[in-house]
């Protein structure tokens, strides 16, 4: 193969038609996971998602049915949930939590009530500024930076995937902060996000000799790299600066130690059927514009969380979130049945203009007449959604004999609870995925007061501090230091979601 | 080194904003420095790691933007469009203009540049017309490749490069054949240095460095300064004659430097990156959500939103052309429409389909930026004018008051019962905002909004709202005085010449061209490019020639 060849990654027109996806894709994405993985370290990783929604929920018809107790398939039926069912037995359903710091402005901060569903979901920090950005980092890069392959100081960050467009006004397109006031866009075009993935090995499925040329090549290149940084750092710099410079070159080093990763097989052998089914449903579009409408919304976010279950299979990163854009946004849902005329936003408060609040219809704000049913279905096809990445994840054993779903946590959680309210009580959470057996199965647990769903007993930041400890890192606190204005907020897990044996 | 990233420039502006506006600052937005923040309790291991004092301090190593890192690969190849597209988007922090200093590479940045490095340069030594216009003699002559590396290579990391690097590079580029075993051991030769060269921190970042602060205060050496202007004014490498200009020590005082500003400020791109900051500090991506209820607003043409871009970077333009400034952005007479807009304007389309052209309000119907149709329908609802946020754009856009967020709950409060209900616009908003909690801030928003009420939704021309005369008049604090004004040509004229104005306007140059926000150690300089009154191109002038922009900032050595 000439040397041209090797170097090209898949062509974008090749992707689009899903005919070369076939081709090169395929080596590439069953080639993803690093030797060690495989190796020394421990068998199967745990791993940490996310599923995140905007705009709340149809709240009446989103919970299983009745109170604390086993989950049996029954009590989904007829809810958002149901596409679930088959899953029953992997999923926990923590009830009663709120969100802490609280909204309605009740320990202050900046930003409104979807501002902060936004920032303190994953962060339980405080907003600040115009901008509305969180003041610490979210639990997909806490967990990175202890979870992720790499060594400390160098490793990954979580796989950040979206659909829809983060930028507008406010932080309202982001959920996660790799630090106070960092606000990190996730790639919401599968094509960039397919690259990502095979960039890692683009060497692959080339000859050996080739092959070998490339990362002779690749080597001789980093060195110079390397000595141009050397010569840098030798500058009289400040703090700041060095780290600055550091940080990227752990990022060069990073490419240096996966340099010689070629030609490696996905850990779990479901990964290969995965890619096939993904090569051939590749239709999304690296288009922007297309990436950034709402023709294609339903096709992207299909591909995006097949890369995010191949991300977690392949072991390319721990820590994975995918997230529906946008808080006060959203699409028109025109697909799967549905023909709304007014996007997501409105529909949650059931108003034909996107700032009306309550149920007044002065200034315009007439009532969306059915709107509650255009919610569940809305509610519906996320899970729907939901229901797919578990079916993925399911489907893969690892070398455990476990499939990846149990070694992970997923978590599912949206930007509130009753959208119309714009209510941060009583908050729609899954866990799916025992994390390795550390979670409890098939029940929903009360977390709050068992008769009273809407209490302020369970805040949601102790809910991330479990979580932090579900991927075995030591925490006793998560989010925004005491004393700073979180009233609600406590320290420690709730050990009623753990399973039986790693219950105290 | 200030400590804090606060606002004591704010200071300069916005403590007259405070005393005009009535607005209570103790809840301001906008301004991280909130202060030594408690920390979790000792005995507690946290996941979440210590809030930093300060988000943003002074860096002597910028990162270029995803927008310069491709001009500058255009510039150095003439290949490589679109290359930064897929590149991971930058951490938002808040700063409001795409020029932040505070760019980072992450491991997934890192990995991306890699890609990038490596499909430009196969797709140089592939282009026979790139190729042949970079390299001008024969590459498999050593002589040629030397000279070409030492040629690319200042062009590259733009300044010229050390003996040691010429020497590195050579012999990366004597490797081609072993490495890369292509047709043309010549071309593998430039392809290798092209990855190496690209993938450099010499070249991604933009180093600001003096040889020794103690003997020379810190100023730039002629290098740095070249590439500051450049990446200035032209968002990329230095062109030809600037860099003569620092390899003869010709940047070494102000008038040098303006002399060569003036020159750049004459080329079709830094009349771009003119645009580019009009765009972000008026906030042209507003104009996306322009969507007037066509039920009420007939002659609203389809794409109302793309129409007024395209009006308003004409305007823009044209002031610039015309030698103005700010007073000239919000007063002149005149606007620019296609077929589509001039109805909106009550003018018949003068030029073929298509065509844009320029309206004159002979009679000052209209003046200034503010006046035109997309203002006004960018800060509109669907079926009525939207005169809070016509208002809230002069106070916090034009004027820098610190407007914060309406209180809790305010949003959502109904307005009072009365027996007569509101008749207009003006009215509604009136007895919505006349609450106490809201009438502090509002005072000045509204104000400023209701100017513009003889304005519909749709940016027409209007007397009556709902057969109810329009008023138009009302009373602004402005440069610390109570100021009446009948209409929106004496509000606009009462902006335009306040100092409060332009110091705000000047404020937001001088963060777009340091890519940070401004503090303490900035207000003499801020003071100097608010008095006298400035034409846009001369602001920049003073800006790029100022002392203080080719001195590094002091910073705490390590």
């Amino acid at each position: 193969m000439s040397p041209r060849s090797t170097v090209r990654t898949v062509s974008r027109r090749r992707f689009l038609r899903g005919v070369g996806g076939v081709a090169l894709g395929l080596p590439f994405l069953e080639s993803l996971a690093p030797r060690s993985a495989r190796g020394s370290e421990q068998l199967a990783p745990k791993r940490f998602g996310v599923f995140f929604c905007c705009n709340g929920v149809n709240a009446a018809r989103w919970f299983p049915t009745g109170s604390a107790g086993e989950l049996t398939p029954a009590r989904l039926t007829g809810t958002a949930n149901e596409p679930l069912i088959p899953y029953a037995d992997k999923l926990l359903f923590p009830r009663g939590v709120h969100m802490s710091p609280r909204g309605y402005n009740r320990d202050g901060g900046q930003a409104d009530d979807h501002g902060k569903g936004m920032a303190h979901k994953l962060t339980a920090q405080f907003a600040e500024g115009e901008g509305w950005l969180a003041k610490g980092p979210s639990i997909d890069y806490v967990l990175a930076e202890r979870i992720n392959p790499g060594v400390d100081g160098a490793r990954r960050p979580p796989l950040n995937l979206m659909v829809g467009d983060y930028r507008g006004e406010h932080g309202l397109g982001y959920i996660s902060y790799s630090g106070r006031g960092r606000a990190v866009a996730a790639i919401n075009n599968p094509w960039h996000a397919y690259s990502e993935l095979i960039g890692a090995n683009p060497a692959a499925g080339t000859s050996t000799e080739a092959e070998d040329r490339i990362l002779r090549r690749r080597q001789s290149v980093i060195d110079i790299v390397n000595e141009q940084f050397e010569d840098l750092k030798r500058q009289r710099m400040s703090g700041d600066d060095r780290r600055k410079l550091e940080a990227h070159l752990s990022s060069v080093r990073d490419i240096e130690r996966r340099i010689g990763e070629t030609g490696l097989s996905c850990a779990s052998p479901g990964a290969g059927d995965a890619a096939r089914e993904y090569a051939s449903s590749g239709v999304a579009s690296a288009d922007e514009a297309r990436v950034l409408g709402e023709e294609a919304y339903a096709d992207i976010a299909d591909i995006q969380l097949d890369l995010f279950a191949l991300s977690l299979a392949c072991d390319y990163t721990r820590v994975a979130t995918m997230h529906f854009g946008r808080g006060a946004g959203g699409p028109t849902f025109k697909w799967s049945g549905m023909n709304h005329e007014y996007n997501h936003h409105k529909l949650s408060h059931g108003k034909v203009r996107d700032n009306c609040f309550g149920d007044g219809t002065a200034n315009g704000c007439a009532d969306v007449p059915g709107y509650a049913d255009m919610l569940f279905d809305i509610d519906r096809w996320h899970q729907e959604r939901f229901a797919r990445l578990l079916g993925k994840l399911a489907a893969y054993v690892e070398a455990d004999g476990r499939s990846v779903l149990d070694n992970s946590v997923i978590l599912y959680t949206n930007e509130l609870s009753d959208g119309k309210a714009h209510s941060y009580t009583n908050l729609p959470y899954i866990l799916a995925g025992s994390a390795g057996g550390y979670f409890a199965q098939g029940q929903v647990v009360a977390l709050g007061e068992p008769a009273n769903p809407f209490s302020e007993r369970a805040p949601h930041n102790r809910l991330l501090n479990t979580l932090v400890n579900a991927m075995g890192v030591e925490s006793d606190w998560f989010g925004a230091p005491e004393g700073t204005g979180g009233q609600t907020m406590q320290g420690g897990i709730y050990e009623s979601l753990l399973s039986p044996s790693f219950q105290g | 080194m200030p400590r804090r990233a606060s606002s004591s420039v704010g200071a300069l502006v916005l403590v007259v904003g405070s005393a005009a506006s009535g607005c209570d600052l103790s809840t301001s937005s906008g301004s991280y420095s909130s202060g030594p923040t408690p920390a979790p309790p000792p005995t507690a291991p946290s996941a979440t790691p210590p809030v930093p004092a300060e988000l943003v301090g002074p860096t002597r190593f910028v990162r270029l933007s995803h927008r310069q890192y491709e001009n500058t690969v255009r510039d150095l190849l003439g290949v490589g469009e679109g290359i930064s597209q897929g590149f991971a988007p930058d951490a938002s922090n808040g700063f409001r203009f795409d020029t932040s200093d505070d760019l980072r590479v992450d491991a997934r940045l890192g990995p991306q540049y890699r890609t990038a490095a490596e499909s430009v340069a196969a797709m140089f030594i592939e282009s026979e017309e790139a190729f042949e216009r970079a390299v001008e003699c024969d590459i498999s002559e050593p002589a040629c490749a030397a000279e070409w590396i030492d040629a690319f290579g200042a062009r590259a990391f733009r300044r010229p490069l050390e003996p040691l690097e010429q020497e590195r590079f050579v012999d990366l580029f004597t490797r081609g054949a072993e490495l890369l075993a292509g047709a043309d051991a010549g071309r593998d030769g430039v392809r290798l240095v092209v990855e190496a060269m690209l993938q450099s921190p010499q070249f991604l970042y933009r180093a600001e460095l003096s040889t020794d602060a103690s003997k020379d205060g810190g100023r730039l050496d002629a290098y740095a300064v070249a590439s500051k202007l450049s990446y200035f004014i032209y968002d990329s490498l230095p062109d030809a004659a600037l860099f003569a200009a620092a390899a003869s020590s010709r940047l070494t005082d102000s008038e040098q430097i303006a002399t060569q500003v003036r020159r750049m400020l004459s080329q079709p791109r830094a009349r771009q990156k003119l645009l580019d900051f009009h765009a972000q500090a008026l906030d042209f991506a507003r104009f996306a959500r322009i969507s007037p209820d066509p039920t009420v607003y007939p002659e609203a043409p389809d794409d109302l939103g793309g129409r007024a871009r395209v009006a308003a970077e004409r305007y823009v333009a044209a002031v610039i052309d015309a030698q103005g400034g700010l007073r000239e952005l919000l007063t002149a007479p005149y606007a620019y429409a296609d077929e589509a807009l001039a109805p909106l304007y009550g003018v018949t389309p003068e030029a073929p389909d298509g065509d844009w052209f320029r309206i004159d309000f002979a009679s000052g119907e209209r003046r200034g930026y503010l006046m035109q149709v997309g203002f006004l329908s960018a800060n509109a609802h669907a079926r009525k004018t939207d005169p809070i946020h016509r208002g809230l754009f002069v106070a916090r856009e034009l004027l820098c008051r610190n407007i914060p967020e309406p209180p809790p709950g305010a949003t959502e409060t109904p307005p009072p019962e009365t027996d007569q209900p509101p008749r207009t616009t003006r009215e509604e908003t009136e007895l919505l905002t006349g609450q106490p909690a809201c009438s502090g801030c509002h005072r000045v928003i509204n104000a400023a909004g209701f100017a513009f009420e003889g304005f519909d939704a749709a940016g027409r021309a209007r007397d009556l709202e709902n057969d109810v005369p329009v008023d138009t008049s009302g009373e602004l604090e402005i440069d610390g005085e109570l100021r009446a004004f009948s209409g929106p040509n004496e509000l606009v004229e009462l902006v335009a010449n306040s100092r409060e104005a332009r110091a705000c306007y000047a404020s937001h140059w001088l963060q777009f061209a340091l890519g940070r926000r401004l503090s303490g150690a900035d207000e003499p300089w801020l003071a100097r490019l608010a008095e006298p009154e400035l034409a846009i191109e001369e602001l920049v002038l003073h800006i790029a020639s100022a002392p203080e922009f080719v001195t590094r900032a002091p910073l705490e050595m390590q």
